[in-house]
């Protein structure tokens, strides 16, 4: 690749967007399975149970 | 029995999740690996659009995959539908943020590219309208699960939603067949075949391929959280008292 062609910066642009907003969205996935998988933990620890409407399949 | 009841179980999702996941995000790696290495250093400038053309390899895949993506809610909505699958609704709520990354990075990748070779960040015309709705339709099929507090509610109104707004992803498709556009025409899924060169067309695919496995792996630890914050929900309304 050469960096001195021309509009190399529209080409450097378009990486970096999709490199921050795919990160972006990784982290922000990570991060809420994090803050569930420790809630569920502390309610497990808390000795909290599930108890499903009638008729509704439990998830 | 079935494998759509086999797989209905959460609780085997799960299971079955925590052992593919490690893979899914190997393979994904080793493909963004190969594809950048062959898209950025092996493959050749365009003789018209020079070092442009490497932008490409980011914006076909993330507009390939937002139609994908959309693709996936849809079904997923059809299945929650018709067969009550209890995990359909969750893949289809866990895909759209997924599915309106991938839609944004498209337009910001396309308009990045449009300025230099067509002197304009963007115009109105038909292919890039009809990916903007589509933007929309994943905007306003998140803004349905967050407006509607009940998720058995929230979940046939989104998946009307999703199957009704399926329809603009075939006009994305052949909008560049059916109306006037700037954007060129289909050039690698054509009946007659690609029409780009294999050194352009073989990191192209594979970084088609590694946003598949991307999304993949991203959906399926969106699926587990989904699966867990609705138990959560179920155990915070028992202990309440509000199921009684």
């Amino acid at each position: 690749m050469d960096f001195s062609a021309p509009h190399m910066g529209f080409v450097i642009s378009s990486y970096a967007i999709t490199f921050v907003v795919l990160g972006a969205l990784a982290l922000w996935i990570f991060a809420r399975a994090r803050s569930v998988t420790r809630r569920l933990k502390q309610l497990d620890d808390e000795g909290a149970r599930r108890r499903p409407t009638s008729g509704q399949v439990e998830t | 029995m079935s494998s759509i009841e086999r797989f209905a179980n959460p609780t085997r999702f799960m299971r079955l999740q925590t052992t593919v996941q490690p893979w899914v995000w190997i393979i994904t790696l080793a493909l963004f690996g190969v594809g950048l290495f062959l898209g950025l250093t092996r493959a050749p400038a365009d003789y018209q659009q020079g070092e442009t053309v490497r932008i490409m390899y980011v914006h076909v895949p993330a507009a390939w995959s937002a139609l994908m993506v959309y693709t996936v809610m849809a079904v997923a909505s059809i299945i929650g539908i018709v067969f009550r699958h209890p995990l359909a609704d969750i893949a289809a709520k866990a895909a759209a943020p997924i599915g309106a990354a991938f839609c944004f990075l498209a337009l910001a990748t396309g308009s990045l590219w449009g300025k230099p070779m067509w002197g304009t960040w963007w115009v109105w015309d038909a292919r890039l309208t009809s990916m903007f709705v589509l933007l929309l339709l994943y905007l306003g099929y998140m803004a349905i699960w967050q407006a509607i507090d009940d998720p058995r509610r929230a979940s046939r109104i989104a998946a009307i939603v999703a199957i009704v707004g399926f329809i603009n992803v075939p006009i994305v498709k052949f909008s560049v067949d059916w109306w006037y556009s700037l954007h060129q025409p289909a050039s690698v899924f054509r009946t007659d075949g690609p029409t780009i060169h294999p050194s352009i067309l073989t990191p192209l695919l594979i970084m088609g391929l590694a946003y598949s496995f991307l999304f993949l792996a991203l959906h399926l630890i969106a699926i587990r959280s989904e699966i867990g914050t609705r138990r959560i929900r179920q155990t915070e309304l028992a202990r309440t008292g509000a199921l009684q």
